[in-house]
């Protein structure tokens, strides 16, 4: 359980930003989360044929759109959609930059893989082409805590500026230390989030040989992620970011803040068992601490976001851990795994999927789990099967990541009861 | 023929986005804007256009001019990649 001060402070969600291969807004990636229209596509790139199944959720983004040249060449495409992300929070949130930063604002950034593309070139520059020599920013650009750094600069913020890198729940990690320095007191203000862009030929062999990607369904290959499915083949890699406003709550009042959501609980807890291979005690702990740090019963809590990434041994754990710490509440648990639809962006997931989270909670709707024909027999709860359910009964949400490395990490949120504009 | 002096104004307006205007060839880099990083970059680009390999432990270029002398002697005499780097005008 994680430890807080006393008379913890709450804890606002003011901006939302989100480059995803749903969209380039929350709102866009929204809408074709609750279709069910799926981003995912057979990946066009000259070395996509020597992969077994090169499928990939990418982001339509065009970085001289938002960078001039100079800067752009210094930026990995990490980077690039971070800074992005971060700066749609930032107006989303209508907060002036820069910021009037007194210390008491941080930026908290997920990511499983940094500058991964940077050092792919690198490496086939030195020992594919020989060239002898790398790109003359290569460290700027591959170290994992770039994006965050970026992020500082551009927005001057002179308090903590960290990054968290612990695979697929990096960014539910981010949002979680983020959580916590506000709702102890040390911080008003963070930019908290993730982002990621594995989609290089070296990272993509590297999972390639982990055996943990989808094979290509023969008939649409959109369809190729099927989380809880009995013919779920694995997970499918994505590239984007999701940067959240977090604003302690009498601070965001006070400026007259528009509110999507509280953050409510974060809960931590490892596996230590298996670097794989994922634990039902290990995700069942994370849950039980992020509803105590909530302090939610289990049956407060509304619908779950699932991890939800259609590999054989995810969801059928995943599954027996919402029944352990559930108990009968968890078959009356809609389950919503919308990595079906925009692919596993891995550091950056859990953020972009807190907010489609809450903006479903807003909308009074559940996200449909696609690609769902037939449960597997292990997966006996409900997941919203292929089609988005109308309920605005439901106010608070938990959100699931599991990682490989062990490291689960859970948020709770909730909407305000008012309605969406 | 484009002068070696044409071809380094090129990477600076295109890559940089310095108006012509302003480059001379005594004019400091660093009053371009061009930081630390920058300069180093520029030697990369001054690798690839003119196809040259510029010596590891090689120092910034304060001037457009300097460079010009250092490429051009570099051209002229082909072997010597180690050749002392032109000193700024005083």
């Amino acid at each position: 359980m994680i430890d807080v001060a006393a008379a913890p402070r709450r804890v606002a969600i003011t901006g939302l930003g989100v480059l995803s291969p749903l969209g380039n807004t929350p709102a866009e990636a929204f809408e074709h989360a609750v279709a069910g229209r799926s981003a995912i596509r057979l990946l066009e790139t000259p070395w996509a044929p020597q992969l077994h199944a090169p499928l990939a959720g990418s982001v339509a983004f065009e970085a001289e759109r938002y960078f001039d040249a100079p800067r752009a060449r210094m930026l990995d495409r990490v980077s690039q959609l971070a800074l992005v992300a971060a700066r749609q929070a930032l107006d989303d949130a209508h907060l002036q930059q820069p910021l009037d930063d007194t210390g008491r604002i941080g930026v908290f950034l997920g990511s499983g893989m940094g500058g991964a593309a940077t050092s792919d070139e690198g490496y086939h520059a030195l020992y594919a082409e020989r060239t002898g020599r790398v790109k003359p920013f290569a460290v700027l650009m591959t170290m994992s805590n770039a994006p965050a750094a970026w992020i500082a600069l551009e927005l001057a913020v002179s308090g903590p500026v960290l990054t968290y890198s612990t695979a697929c729940s990096s960014s539910a990690v981010s949002l979680g230390e983020a959580w916590l320095r506000i709702r102890n007191g040390q911080l008003d203000l963070a930019i908290a989030g993730g982002a990621e862009a594995p989609l290089c030929f070296g990272v993509m062999k590297a999972w390639e040989a982990l055996h943990a990607l989808a094979s290509i369904d023969p008939v649409d290959a959109s369809t190729s992620c099927k989380p809880f499915a009995r013919d779920r083949s694995g997970l499918v890699l994505a590239e984007g970011a999701a940067l959240l406003i977090l604003e302690e709550w009498s601070h965001a009042m006070a400026r007259g803040a528009q509110i999507h959501g509280e953050l409510l609980g974060y809960g931590l807890a490892t596996d230590a068992s298996h670097m794989t291979r994922p634990s039902i005690a290990g995700q069942a702990a994370a849950m039980r601490a992020a509803l105590d740090s909530a302090g939610c019963q289990p049956n407060s809590i509304g619908a779950i976001n699932a991890h939800g990434t259609g590999t054989p041994a995810n969801d059928g754990v995943e599954t027996a851990a919402i029944k352990q710490v559930f108990d009968e509440h968890a078959y009356c648990l809609p389950i919503s795994a919308t990595k079906a639809v925009h692919g596993h962006l891995l550091g950056a997931s859990a953020a972009l999927e807190l907010v489609l989270a809450l903006l479903a909670l807003r909308h009074g709707v559940l996200l449909p789990t696609m690609h769902l024909r037939e449960a597997d027999e292990s997966c006996d709860l409900d997941y919203v099967p292929n089609h988005a359910r109308a309920d605005p009964s439901i106010t608070t949400v938990m959100s699931n990541s599991f990682a490989f490395g062990g490291t689960n990490a859970v948020l709770v949120a909730r909407v305000p009861q008012i309605p969406c504009p | 023929m484009t002068t070696t002096y044409e071809r380094l104004t090129k990477i600076l307006v295109e890559q940089y986005r310095i108006d012509p205007e302003r480059l001379t060839p005594l004019q400091p880099l660093a009053a371009l804007g061009l930081d630390s990083l920058g300069m180093v970059e520029l030697l990369f680009m001054i690798e690839d256009e003119f196809a040259v390999k510029l010596p590891p432990d090689i120092e910034p270029f304060p001037t457009l001019d300097s460079a010009v002398q250092y490429l051009d002697a570099m051209a002229a005499h082909p072997g010597k990649t180690g050749a002392r780097l032109p000193q700024p005008p005083a």
